[in-house]
């Protein structure tokens, strides 16, 4: 979870990951740095994220997301 | 839904319909004196009794294609231009009945575009259900007039622009905008005969025999377009005329006499011809007119005269806009 | 039968309401049914069959890929088995989606662009002195394919990654796709969003009948007052565009953007307001575009529903497909963090304006109207951070109201710009017009009256200029998040309905429909 924090404040910082739970609702993350994050993730937890993971639910957390990456994980 | 919510639907829907009925008093044109705005649908009634010596009838292609003011200058041929755009056939031989109440020309020029339209009863039953509407709410037809509403408060601020006499066309739809057609020659013949559909072909009989009654030379014309004609149309056109002895003039084979050219003459690349090309089909009708010998120059005629004035009004108005 | 026709307005919608109340609750979907498919037919007549076609297609193709799920048995299989007919089973699921897509994309591509293709491959032909060898094709449009067909390929990629699951029940996923109000215009709907609510057949209620009627109301105002007004000036400067420059050119590209926003988004009201008198939310599809402050902002806020298509069903799996990644690994290797991110989205984001260009028409000014944007969209990504940093080094505070001025002015010549572009007859005029403004520029237009030559008179700019200040009203209410309609039901009930009669009245007399004007379709049924 801490690693996953980490990437996030580098790659969109001056956000509360850890209490904000409408980050594509709000619009706090757009399209751009989801696309950066994806390839982040993939390296960092050796996930391989699909078209079917990007819905909204998936990303409006850092808990969510965290959620997500475990889920692939286990796939 | 809750009672007391019917209700009140109800009388709000009411009270729309009584609103919307007094507010049509307000609106006839009786009131307002305004003219410029229904020269198009009621142009044709203003003129007076038996003073119009042809017609032109047909839907847009039609009302773009012979400006009678021009026939006027170089003959003296008294016409009116009743083509109506989008206009079925069935609508065409209406309009044409009732405009024979008061007028009695010696020739109709029938264009011959709207024996191919396609007939669909969705549009007939739009049309009906729209003039339905306009007959008993008079405010749907004739609310354009709010613009007369104050008409002098307006007329200080347009400085001149809005208080020109309005344009008179009779009938003719002018427009000088100008989108070449480049698709080449489109007249190549063959022995393929178009079909026309019952509907029109009804009504097409019915147009011949009431000319016919009322001893009118029905002459069928087709308006030079390449988007809409083609030689099997014309093949089926030339059958009906063929069978009924009537005159088919087919401009769209006389284009080097007309000298029409594409890149000047069409306000939207082949549909319709503009001004430029209606000057020229004009001419050649005039011409063709007058070699019927059926019509009377009435220029010289002082009953005219309001239509000499009528043509310098004309004239500025369309030097004006297309030099 | 359009949306703003008397026989819609008054006689179908009422009819289709009143049968819709009448039937049981299990049979009003086929009320609703039955009306759109008669809307349909009496817009495009015998090309229902290409809607059925893709109806039937999809229910099937979706049932295929759910059965194909269910056949795959892992049950006593070796670790190294289940490898394989995983494999074996992602690899048929994906046949079966690609010839599900084929069959919606095939038919769309065929009616909609074969005439374009042949055309240019004549061109091309001629140019190396053929004579023209293949026949202009060209074929009639059914009414609404490109709004259904985005709607079928959207069901069948969400179906293919079990974001929903496949619908069985053939007349819901009919009347998803064809639901009368979005049949036109969309917005594109998701299944997920519109399907269930389609078939509940909830009563009608009272709030939702006249909250929906006032939205129908709002439309009919924005269309009839404004963009059909407006259609005579922009037909005239576009029509006959050699005869202007300077001025009159920058009238009508931003009266074209005027109209454009008023039609499109004034069917959208329309839209909206229907499904809400049958209970049915269909998303918005315009959230006051004019106050964005950047392209991609603005395209955030107009035409809702392509852009999130396009993010969805074009970016997200164009970004996502293994050689894109590569790419974009060694751009942010080589070039930076933030330029190799730039870059690489850019497969991506070329997809998404080639395909948003493409889907609007076939003219090569449509394929410049998306390729405009990406390059901005693409320089704005760029240039973000030193924009910041500049900013902070002169102490530009970017909230301030003259910056905030200055955005805006160029986010509007920017959409300006773009829409002359989208509108021009082809891409040559596009160009003429466009140079044409500064060639051809003279105050004098101005004051020699040139403007009232152009189909409006002074009653006409009076009506639109009012009309343009109510669409900026309620959209700066709007924008401050206030509720218009939730303030007007508080209002009592006679001054409430005086709104009302005042509001329809101002509709039936300042409607520019009737003689004297041309009647306008719907700017965006025909893309």
């Amino acid at each position: 979870m801490n690693e996953l924090l980490e990437i996030l404040n580098e790659i969109n910082p001056g956000i509360d990951y850890e209490t904000e739970t409408r980050l594509i609702d709000d619009a706090l993350l757009d399209s751009f740095s989801i696309l950066s994050l994806i390839p982040e993730l993939e390296d960092a937890f050796g996930i391989t994220i699909t078209p079917a993971d990007m819905i909204p639910v998936n990303f409006n957390s850092a808990n969510a997301i965290w959620s997500m990456i475990n889920q692939l994980k286990e796939e | 839904m809750h009672a007391g919510n019917k209700l009140r639907t109800l009388s709000f829907i009411t009270g729309l319909i009584i609103l919307l009925y007094i507010m049509s008093l307000l609106f006839l044109p009786a009131n307002t004196g305004a003219e410029g705005l229904y020269k198009k649908a009621g142009g044709i009634y203003k003129e007076p009794k038996n003073t119009i010596g042809y017609l032109s009838i047909g839907d847009s292609e039609s009302t773009t294609s012979i400006s009678p003011m021009e026939i006027w200058n170089a003959y003296g041929y008294t016409g009116f231009n009743c083509g109506v755009p989008g206009q079925r056939l069935q609508d065409t031989y209406y309009l044409l009945e009732k405009v024979l109440n008061k007028q009695s020309p010696k020739v109709v020029l029938l264009e011959t575009n709207a024996c191919f339209r396609d007939f669909k009863y969705i549009n007939a039953l739009e049309t009906t259900i729209d003039e339905k509407t306009k007959k008993l709410f008079p405010i749907y037809q004739y609310h354009n007039n709010w613009r007369y509403f104050h008409f002098y408060m307006l007329k200080n601020i347009s400085t001149g622009v809005a208080d020109k006499p309005s344009p008179v066309y009779k009938g003719y739809q002018y427009n000088v905008i100008n989108k070449p057609y480049i698709g080449g020659p489109y007249t190549a013949e063959t022995d393929e005969v178009g079909e026309i559909q019952d509907q029109p072909q009804l009504y097409l009989e019915k147009i011949n025999a009431l000319c016919k009654e009322k001893g009118i030379k029905l002459i069928l014309y087709s308006s030079p377009s390449p988007k809409n004609w083609t030689y099997a149309k014309h093949n089926a056109v030339k059958q009906f005329a063929d069978k009924h002895n009537l005159d088919y003039m087919d401009l769209n084979l006389a284009l080097d006499q007309l000298s029409i050219d594409w890149t000047t003459d069409t306000r939207d690349s082949g549909d319709h011809i503009n001004y430029y090309g209606a000057k020229k089909v004009s001419a050649y009708m005039g011409s063709y007119l007058s070699g019927l010998n059926l019509l009377t120059d009435h220029r010289q005629d002082p009953r005219f005269a309001p239509w000499n004035n009528e043509f310098k009004t004309y004239e500025t108005q369309t030097r004006q806009i297309s030099k | 039968m359009t949306y703003t026709s008397i026989l819609y307005l008054l006689i179908f919608l009422p009819g289709v309401m009143l049968f819709y109340q009448l039937v049981p609750v299990r049979h009003r979907y086929k009320v609703l049914l039955a009306a759109s498919w008669l809307f349909f037919l009496s817009l495009s007549g015998k090309l229902i069959v290409y809607l059925l076609l893709s109806t039937l297609s999809v229910h099937h193709i979706g049932l295929w890929l759910s059965s194909c799920k269910k056949s795959l048995d892992l049950t006593g299989a070796s670790v190294e088995e289940k490898k394989s007919l995983k494999a074996a089973y992602a690899a048929k699921k994906r046949r079966i989606l690609w010839f599900g897509l084929g069959i919606q994309l095939g038919m769309l591509i065929v009616l909609k662009y074969s005439g374009f293709f042949s055309d240019n491959m004549n061109h091309l032909l001629k140019a190396v002195s053929y004579p023209n060898l293949l026949p202009g094709m060209k074929f009639a449009l059914p009414i609404g394919i490109s709004f259904y067909t985005l709607q079928a390929v959207s069901y069948l990629v969400d179906v293919y990654y079990e974001k929903i699951p496949a619908d069985d029940h053939l007349g819901r996923l009919a009347l998803y796709l064809t639901f009368f109000p979005i049949l036109m215009e969309g917005p594109i709907c998701r299944y997920a969003q519109t399907a269930n609510a389609l078939t509940e057949g909830k009563p009608l209620e009272y709030k939702n009948v006249t909250y929906g009627f006032q939205r129908v109301l709002w439309g009919l105002f924005k269309k009839l007052i404004i963009a059909d007004r407006l259609n005579l000036l922009v037909e005239t400067v576009f029509g006959s565009y050699k005869q202007y420059g300077g001025i009159v050119v920058i009238v009508g590209a931003i009266l074209y953007t005027f109209q454009l926003y008023a039609d499109f988004s004034g069917c959208i009201d329309m839209t909206i307001g229907t499904g809400e008198v049958f209970g049915i939310t269909i998303p918005e599809n315009f959230r006051q575009p004019f106050f964005s402050k950047s392209p991609s902002e603005f395209w955030r806020r107009w035409h809702i529903t392509l852009g999130t298509w396009l993010k969805d069903y074009i970016f997200y799996p164009i970004s996502l497909t293994g050689p894109v990644k590569k790419f974009g690994k060694k751009a942010r290797t080589k070039l930076g963090k933030h330029v190799g991110q730039v870059v690489a989205s850019s497969p991506a984001l070329f997809g998404v304006w080639i395909c948003n260009g493409f889907w609007h028409g076939n003219g090569w000014h449509y394929l410049f109207f998306g390729m405009y944007y990406f390059v901005l969209i693409m320089l704005e990504n760029l240039t973000e951070p030193y924009v910041i940093k500049t900013a902070e080094a002169f102490k530009i505070n970017r909230n301030n109201l003259i910056y905030r001025i200055f955005q805006s002015v160029k986010l509007l010549i920017i959409v300006f710009t773009g829409e002359l572009f989208f509108r021009a007859d082809t891409l040559t005029a596009g160009f003429s017009m466009f140079s044409s403004i500064f060639t051809g520029f003279n105050l004098k237009a101005l004051k020699d009256g040139s403007l009232l030559h152009l189909g409006l008179t002074i009653p006409d700019y009076v009506a639109v200029f009012f009309g343009f200040l109510a669409v900026l009203a309620v959209g700066i209410i709007h924008e401050r998040g206030i509720s218009i309609r939730e303030r007007m039901s508080g209002l009592k009930l006679p001054v409430r309905w005086t709104l009302y009669y005042g509001a329809i009245l101002l509709v039936i007399v300042l409607g520019a429909y009737g003689d004297g004007y041309l009647p306008v379709k719907l700017i965006y049924a025909g893309f």
